[in-house]
């Protein structure tokens, strides 16, 4: 037993890292409680070994995880779309426009036949009615912009290396041949329905694969995503478009028209700058309860088409907040914020909360009450710190 | 190669093998991208922080290295779990952002030390005892090269072989760096004590 020295000492570290053979292994465990150099080597790497584990690192918060994630995304689709269209996206977008203008169609069925040659997914898009949406197609990929609305889709087997996509403003759907409902509103997606084959769900920070007979949100719909777009593209409560009426000016827009959705009065409406833009209309293109769009292919039962995002909300909290965006935007602030903070107390697991909390800000601004609108865009910020809202909120509460 | 397919590579209720979605990653579906994040970045992000970069700067390198994967995942081998083919893209990263700094490295010392990270909660705080923060310390004290080996295969657990492989190196001189590296901080920790 010498004190400090031992010639096997140093095979006490390659036992640590597994180097050692069976045989010498055995043999210098027969060793090691004999020696106490040998012990002493073996309880020290374990001790630094164990400290080392324990030096801190520190976790990012949940919602500085979801900021970074979504930057990341935001990054990567720059450096994927970039070099393959040669101009930035939202050129890019403009183009995706023109181009969906040129192909939409004639009443309210959406078929693009695929072009000879060409492997993009045949599609058709049904239920329209109150939906905001462009088509693009770029060679082997097809796919539909919606910005706002609830519109069903239907998509042949999708070839491979073909791609099939629905982009929203938080994210993207994508699609192996299926068929399946998509719900916007408010720069949100609300609810993604599957009724036959797969999609993959990519939107405000959550990624998974839906199968026939899934939705998306399971339950009350979660806050809204990191880093989501800028001012949202939002739509009147469908209530205004009638499900039998062809809302024509979306469809029947003259092919020329290089923004046909934004200059369809009956399908939405810009909204450039919250909360100075005085048309600004909240989302609630999917809150109020009309009748389930009737499709003109039997493509999505009404039960599914039914939005579910608010599991919360029965049907009471889209009437409930209808009738607040109607006093909003019939200028009457004091009733509008009457109703928006009920609908805030009684539903307030409802996606359009939010919504709700900010209006309640915005229209204190209008009606010139500025210390009360800080006030509720503060408490906005408290409960939705990341929310779709918040750049707007800020500028309310006069932060930088 | 792709024999070790088969082996589960992520314990997410979704399974879809790693190679599958660093190949989706290849046909441009940033999508994938955000589902390999999902599985790894927590795991980047703690060994970059632990190779030592500056708590500004780490969230940075974290970034870079998933935007890597775009360009990379063309090489993509196969391996079963992402992990340490995303390790071995950030310590190129980290290497790199080392080079750079040491160009600045004058001017850096003017400003004085970088703050360590906020050390940790509350209820750990009581954890943190003299010997990690002896064993911090040392960590800090190692030459880069030494560092990898401590972090790869004495923290993360890695095989001598992994770490060759993300290191550009042998296996044998994993183990001599590892052995030096150890005796440095052995030292460093516990000769002050005796
Ligand atoms: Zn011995």
């Amino acid at each position: 037993m010498t004190r400090d020295r031992c010639e096997r000492t140093w095979q006490v570290e390659a036992l640590e890292d597994g180097r050692l053979e069976d045989n010498d292994r055995a043999s210098l465990e027969r060793h090691l409680p004999t020696c106490a150099a040998c012990t002493r080597a073996k309880e020290r790497l374990a001790s630094l070994h164990e400290a080392l584990r324990r030096i801190p690192h520190d976790e990012p918060a949940e919602l500085d995880r979801r900021r970074a994630r979504a930057e990341l995304l935001a990054r990567a689709n720059g450096a994927v779309v970039a070099p393959r269209r040669g101009r930035p996206w939202r050129l890019a977008l403009v183009a995706a426009v023109l181009v969906a203008v040129a192909g939409l169609l004639v009443g309210r069925r959406a078929a693009l036949p695929s072009r000879g040659g060409e492997a993009a997914p045949r599609f058709e898009v049904t239920d329209v009615a109150s939906a905001d949406y462009t088509t693009t197609r770029e060679g082997a990929m097809s796919g539909v912009t919606l910005r706002s609305g609830r519109a069903s889709f239907q998509v042949d087997r999708v070839a491979p290396g073909a791609r099939f996509v629905v982009r929203v403003p938080d994210g993207e759907v994508e699609v192996r041949g299926t068929r399946f409902v998509v719900d916007v509103a408010g720069g949100r997606t609300r609810a993604v329905e599957v009724s036959e084959g797969v999609v993959e769900v990519r939107v405000a920070g959550f990624t998974g694969v839906l199968r026939a007979g899934e939705r998306w949100p399971a339950a009350a719909a979660a806050a809204s995503g990191a880093g989501g777009p800028g001012p949202a593209v939002t739509a009147e409560p469908s209530g205004v478009t009638t499900n039998d009426a062809p809302p024509s000016s979306a469809l029947a827009a003259p092919p020329t028209a290089p923004a046909a959705w934004s200059a369809s009065p009956a399908s939405s409406t810009a909204v450039a700058a919250l909360p100075s833009a005085p048309a600004a209309a909240p989302s609630a293109a999917t809150s109020a309860p009309a009748p389930p769009a009737a499709s003109t292919v039997a493509a999505a039962p009404a039960a599914v088409t039914a939005p579910s995002a608010s599991s919360s909300a029965a049907d009471g909290a889209g009437v409930r907040f209808g009738q607040a965006v109607q006093s909003y935007r019939a200028g009457d602030y004091g009733e509008a914020e009457r109703r928006f903070t009920a609908f805030v107390r009684d539903y307030p697991g409802d996606s359009r909360a939010e919504d709700a909390m900010f209006l309640v800000a915005d229209g204190r601004a209008r009606r010139g009450d500025e210390r009360g609108a800080k006030a509720a865009a503060l408490e906005y910020l408290r409960r939705y710190p990341d929310g779709l809202r918040a750049p707007a909120a800020r500028r309310l509460a006069g932060a930088p | 190669m792709k024999a070790e397919r088969d082996v589960p590579s992520s314990t997410r209720a979704d399974g879809e093998p790693d190679a599958d979605v660093v190949a989706r990653i290849h046909r441009g579906e940033v999508g994938a991208l955000g589902l390999l994040y999902d599985r790894y970045a927590a795991d980047v992000r703690r060994v970059v922080a632990r190779l030592g970069v500056a708590s500004a700067d780490v969230d940075d390198v974290v970034q870079v290295t998933f935007l890597d994967v775009l360009a990379a995942a063309a090489r993509y081998d196969g391996r079963a779990s992402a992990k340490s083919w995303l390790v071995g893209l950030a310590v190129m990263h980290v290497r790199r952002r080392r080079r750079g700094l040491g160009r600045l490295a004058a001017r850096v010392a003017a400003w004085g030390r970088e703050p360590r990270p906020p050390v940790v909660t509350p209820e750990d705080g009581a954890a943190i005892d003299e010997e990690v923060a002896r064993v911090q310390r040392a960590l800090d004290a190692l030459s880069p090269k030494k560092r990898e080996v401590i972090v790869l295969v004495a923290i993360e657990g890695m095989s001598g072989e992994e770490a060759a492989s993300i290191l550009g190196v042998p296996v044998a001189t994993v183990w001599t760096r590892l052995h030096h590296a150890r005796r440095e901080l052995v030292d460093a920790v516990f000769e002050e004590e005796s």
